[in-house]
């Protein structure tokens, strides 16, 4: 029976360095593909790491006119396609015109990147001044599209795709849209995000084994590697896609969102902040830890976040513990940054509806601080009605996310 | 279709507090030693932050100051950071010198302090808030989209009061970049609203019955709220459909 507030995904545009649909993405995060190699593109010799997930070229959306698409920046383009692919894949494409859709996506540097590009191919440096725009990239979008409804930015660092999802339910159950776009993009695999991500130490070094590079929870991690890339989902009140049969991928049931307030960069070694965003969001979703069937970790494969996540789950689970697995598929993506909530959605859709558990590749030893039920090299068979995914930004937030079957 | 078929009929809003801040480029680097009078932080609080987070946060503590309560009562508020254009003069200065030396020049700083999530992040350290933070817009329309997010927060989610922050730096002339800064002769301002659900305050009321975003013609600015604020509340947001004075 429906909940009345229930709010359902119904459509899913990705680009990404595992593949360009949700059907490539899941047999790339299922298989134990990893995505991972070296960044040949950069122009200076000395980063201290030279390896990502980076994507190929975004493919043009049909219809759209190919040459008008090439001008974009790379992040637009991302921005474009997933927005029409996940508005395709719901089936309300030609119908857009009739609904009030919004859209809000976690875009930490809709104009870092933008102006990086533009600097880094300017000759002239005193005239740099590309924010010019009168309006944001997700008006233009909205403009581009043809439809009718709020836009917005949010930014919560790598948490940004819980919270935008979590603000376009809210959209959606206050009224104020028909259907809400919502999801994430970027395109960190660029010189100054390896540069600065880099020098904050936050990065791998394995330069010279990039597929093992990425190993959340294992003993020998030395930190994340950055991927790339967009996931777009498809919101709409569970009445009106009941109303029109449409095809139900999940279902957003709970979120959860605090703040850790103890370091701009460094995750709060005390469970209790990150622990309470999880409770909410079950709470939210009207469940208990027993019923959670998959987590989908944070752990990005640095030694503090991946120890303090696991604390988190231990405190959150308590005697379930054991039972539910948990597992990373940063270590296939990499880590998309402000996106990277929205692919690890997706990864929990393709676990309920493939009825397996995507694996975290290169957990070759598990570090004793991670005791968990992990899902090491391989998908396991497993059957999947309730996903919680977690993340975690600079600036200490907390967003976890409870994704139901429908 | 219409938006009304969602669950929500109007909802009322309050401005419980609010304060202004506009400050002389110049007057940064002291007001980043000391934000607030009264108020004591650590050094490193604000020592790497952007210069909106710092008059954000000098903003802040008086409209704190003005609703007298003491910091624990905001434990559980939303943060919600919108600036225009935050890290703009770093990226300037760090593009050059990435070209120039490498990116051992480029500052770790940056992606903490001078993104689109750090004034709100910066801010819940300061009041040791365990709500939830976010930053939101990040350009041309960061008002407008920092009051939609302070809106459907309020209207959702089970926090008691939501801070939202305006920011920016005027005018938004070309880039220096041997400043990593904005030039002499800007102005830093801030604007920093504490909302509720429940008065006193100014009052607001949402009316989800009629048009709401961009696309339906809303559009506002830090000085069209401020203006709205000081004149006792009704315009321009009810010019422009959204919000209208309860």
């Amino acid at each position: 029976m429906l909940r009345p507030s229930a709010v359902f995904i119904t459509g899913i545009g990705a680009c990404t360095p595992l593949g360009n649909s949700f059907t490539e993405v899941a047999n790339g995060l299922l298989t134990g593909t990893s995505a991972i190699r070296r960044v040949d593109e950069l122009t200076q010799e000395s980063h201290p790491c030279r390896i990502g997930g980076p994507i190929g070229p975004v493919p043009c959306p049909p219809g759209e006119d190919a040459v008008a698409f090439a001008q974009l920046s790379r992040l637009e383009q991302l921005v474009r396609f997933c927005c029409h692919q996940a508005l395709r894949d719901s089936g309300l494409w030609e119908v857009r015109h009739e609904r009030r859709i919004g859209i809000v996506l976690g875009l930490g540097a809709e104009w870092m990147l933008p102006w990086e590009q533009a600097g880094l191919t300017s000759s002239d440096i005193t005239q740099w001044q590309p924010e010019v725009a009168d309006h944001g990239m997700l008006e233009r979008t909205r403009q581009h599209l043809a439809i009718s409804g709020p836009v917005s930015t949010v930014s919560a660092a790598c948490a940004s795709s819980n919270v935008a999802l979590a603000q376009a339910r809210s959209w959606l159950r206050l009224g104020w849209c028909d259907v809400v776009l919502a999801g994430g993009c970027d395109t960190g695999v660029s010189a100054l995000s390896l540069a600065a991500f880099g020098n904050l130490r936050a990065l791998s070094r394995r330069n010279d084994s990039p597929a093992t590079a990425s190993r959340p929870f294992d003993r020998d991690r030395d930190g994340f590697v950055v991927g790339e890339g967009g996931v777009v989902f498809t919101l709409e009140r569970a009445t009106d896609a009941a109303a029109r049969n449409a095809h139900v991928h999940a279902e957003i049931a709970g979120y959860g969102s605090t703040s850790d307030a103890y370091h701009m960069v460094i995750p709060n070694p005390e469970p209790g902040p990150a622990s309470r965003a999880v409770h909410l969001a079950l709470s939210d979703a009207g469940l208990n830890p027993e019923q959670v069937d998959y987590v989908n970790a944070h752990a990005t494969s640095t030694p503090v976040g991946d120890t303090s996540e696991a604390r988190v789950l231990a405190t959150v689970l308590g005697e379930h513990l054991p039972k539910v697995p948990v597992s990373s598929t940063k270590s296939m993506t990499g880590h998309l940054l402000t996106a990277a909530a929205a692919i690890e959605a997706l990864a929990c859709i393709a676990a309920m509806q493939r009825r397996a558990v995507p694996p975290t590749i290169n957990l070759d030893e598990p570090d004793p601080t991670c005791p968990l039920r992990h899902v090491p090299h391989e998908a396991q068979d497993h059957r999947v009605r309730v996903a919680v995914s977690n993340s975690f930004g600079f600036g200490g937030s907390n967003a976890c996310l409870v994704l139901r079957a429908a | 279709m219409s938006a009304s078929s969602g669950s929500a009929g109007p909802l009322d809003f309050w401005v419980r507090a609010w304060a202004f801040r506009r400050v002389p480029i110049e007057g940064i680097a002291s007001l980043r030693k000391a934000p607030a009078s009264g108020h004591t932080f650590p050094v490193s609080l604000l020592k790497n932050a952007d210069e909106q987070t710092v008059v954000v946060l000098a903003a802040l503590m008086e409209a704190v100051d003005r609703l007298g309560a003491p910091l624990e009562a905001y434990r559980d508020w939303g943060v919600l950071g919108a600036p225009r254009f935050i890290g703009r003069d770093c990226i300037g200065q760090a593009i050059p010198e990435y070209t120039r030396e490498g990116p051992w020049s480029v500052s770790p700083h940056i992606i903490p302090h001078r993104s689109l999530h750090s004034t709100s992040g910066t801010i819940t350290l300061a009041l040791g808030s365990g709500g939830p933070n976010h930053g939101v817009g990040g350009g041309p329309d960061a008002e407008t989209e920092g009051l939609l997010a302070a809106l459907a927060m309020l209207g959702e989610r089970p926090v008691p009061g939501v801070w939202l922050t305006l920011s920016q730096v005027t005018p938004l002339t070309r880039c220096d970049s041997s400043l990593g800064r904005p030039p002499d002769g800007s102005q830093v301002e801030a604007l920093v609203l504490a909302l509720t659900r429940e008065g006193p305050g100014l009052a607001l009321q949402l009316d989800s019955t009629l048009p709401i975003g961009q696309g339906a013609g809303l559009a506002c600015d830090l000085d069209s709220v401020l203006n709205l604020l000081q004149q006792g509340g009704s315009l321009p947001l009810a010019r422009v459909g959204m919000l209208r004075a309860a």
